[in-house]
């Protein structure tokens, strides 16, 4: 487990930066939504030719909430880790001035009422510190439980291909589309999750 | 830092702070001031989060930290306040008395613990101690809601901008003579004060009271004739020049 104290990028910066992806990821899954809608009506229309594909709309649906699920409990973990690495990175600030503080005033008469004020900041800077280790680690493991799942769209998109070729060539060109459309969303929501996870490897 | 102890009387003390010798040159000198009554005290204009430690540090060679009990603000700028946060967390229980214009954004500086209380246009008044102090209204000298500290007692204005002066930080805490200081402070009065009118009213109610210390938060403390000096200097100045 990496920790929040370590150097380069602080912690908060790239919890920020993470939620910031995972927005983004929010406005694919709109877009997939979308196109199951769209394939749903195109297959009402068409009628009993596009009863498999129609089948398929629904998981399509069900795949696009998962991943906005998933994308939004991230988003909320990313953003309580962001909140918890800034009151973090400002206790470690307090800390530092605690301690040039007892170093200034070593022979002080009264250098021991700061001790409290001191021992209590540490053990805040620890709860901190274990309490961002956590969402952190939760995080890490939601993303890559989202980049599992959306595995499956690739083989939805593929039976939406193979179901495609069942119907009348007139209304092939627009399950080819739906099909097309999952998989350029679902790359673009794993490249999203790829970065965002990217992002924790690099510190 | 500098620690020097201004005025005592048989209930309370004033001591300055400040002219610390490791601060970093880019900064402003500010003046801490400190009245100390019995278990209580009153820290005045505790100054930014760059001067924190060496304050912490002298102010425990003065007294436990438990008997550090209030804080005060003149005004919401970073050099008299902005060490809030570490404060906050140094005197979980203590007091902050402040403007209320300012309280949103003084809160922007981290304040969970502390507790805020605003002070009205119309001033106030506090028991440290023994010892009961007065909150005066300053407003637009310079801030739009400011004011200063008067000890009736000890006869001491703790005078926040008003009579600051900009020096090298080694200069000596006290004017000695009125004339030559005119020059260090002439400019950051006619271009940090703001209003002609607000400069004449404080004047006006500064002039009725018993003043023989007159603190600011830079440059040096004025004695006994020079406080009526400055009053006189300040009435006739024209402030307010970056319009002009």
């Amino acid at each position: 487990m990496k920790t929040i104290s370590q150097g380069g990028r602080p912690y908060y910066v790239t919890a920020a930066m993470v939620a910031a992806e995972l927005n983004h990821t929010l406005a694919c899954c709109k877009e997939i939504n979308l196109t199951a809608s769209n394939a749903q009506a195109a297959s009402s229309r068409i009628g009993s030719a596009a009863l498999g594909f129609k089948a398929l709309t629904h998981y399509i649906d069900e795949l696009a909430g998962y991943t906005k699920r998933a994308a939004n409990e991230i988003n909320q973990l990313a953003k309580d880790a962001s909140k918890l690495a800034t009151e973090t990175a400002r206790t470690a600030t307090a800390l530092h001035y605690f301690h040039a503080a007892r170093d200034k005033a070593a022979n002080a008469a009264y250098a021991y009422s700061m001790e409290g004020a001191i021992y209590n900041t540490e053990e805040n800077y620890a709860r901190l510190e274990s309490d961002f280790n956590q969402v952190l680690s939760k995080m890490q493991v939601q993303l890559l439980d989202l980049k599992q799942n959306l595995r499956s769209a690739n083989a939805l998109a593929s039976i939406c291909r193979v179901e495609a070729c069942r119907v009348d060539g007139r209304f092939q060109a627009i399950f080819v589309d739906v099909a097309n459309k999952v998989d350029t969303v679902a790359a673009q929501i794993r490249g999203r999750v790829d970065t965002a996870i990217r992002l924790f490897d690099s510190h | 830092m500098k620690t020097q102890l201004l005025v005592e009387t048989p209930t309370h003390k004033w001591m300055y702070f400040g002219r610390d010798p490791e601060k970093n040159q880019k900064i402003i000198d500010t003046n801490q001031y400190l009245i100390q009554s019995g278990n209580q005290s009153l820290l005045m204009d505790p100054g930014g989060i760059e001067l924190f430690a060496p304050m912490l540090a002298s102010l425990v060679r003065q007294l436990p930290l438990e008997h550090l009990t209030y804080l005060f603000a003149s005004h919401q700028d970073p050099d008299i306040i902005s060490s809030l946060g570490l404060w906050d967390q140094t005197l979980p229980k203590a007091k902050l008395y402040a403007p209320w214009l300012w309280e949103g954004f003084i809160r922007h500086f981290g304040m969970n613990n502390i507790s805020y209380e605003p002070l009205p246009d119309k001033g106030g008044k506090l028991m440290v101690g023994e010892v009961e102090i007065q909150f005066v209204p300053a407003h637009y000298l310079h801030a739009s809601g400011n004011f200063h500290v008067y000890d009736p007692v000890a006869k001491v204005l703790m005078s926040g901008d008003v009579g600051a002066a900009l020096e090298p930080a080694e200069a000596d805490i006290f004017v000695d003579d009125f004339s030559s200081h005119i020059g260090k402070m002439e400019y950051f009065h006619r271009r940090w004060m703001p209003s002609n009118r607000a400069k004449a009213n404080w004047v006006s109610r500064m002039r009725d009271l018993d003043i023989q210390y007159m603190c600011p938060q830079h440059g040096r403390i004025f004695r006994g004739p020079q406080v009526r000096q400055f009053l006189d200097w300040f009435d006739s100045l024209d402030v307010g020049i970056a319009i002009e």
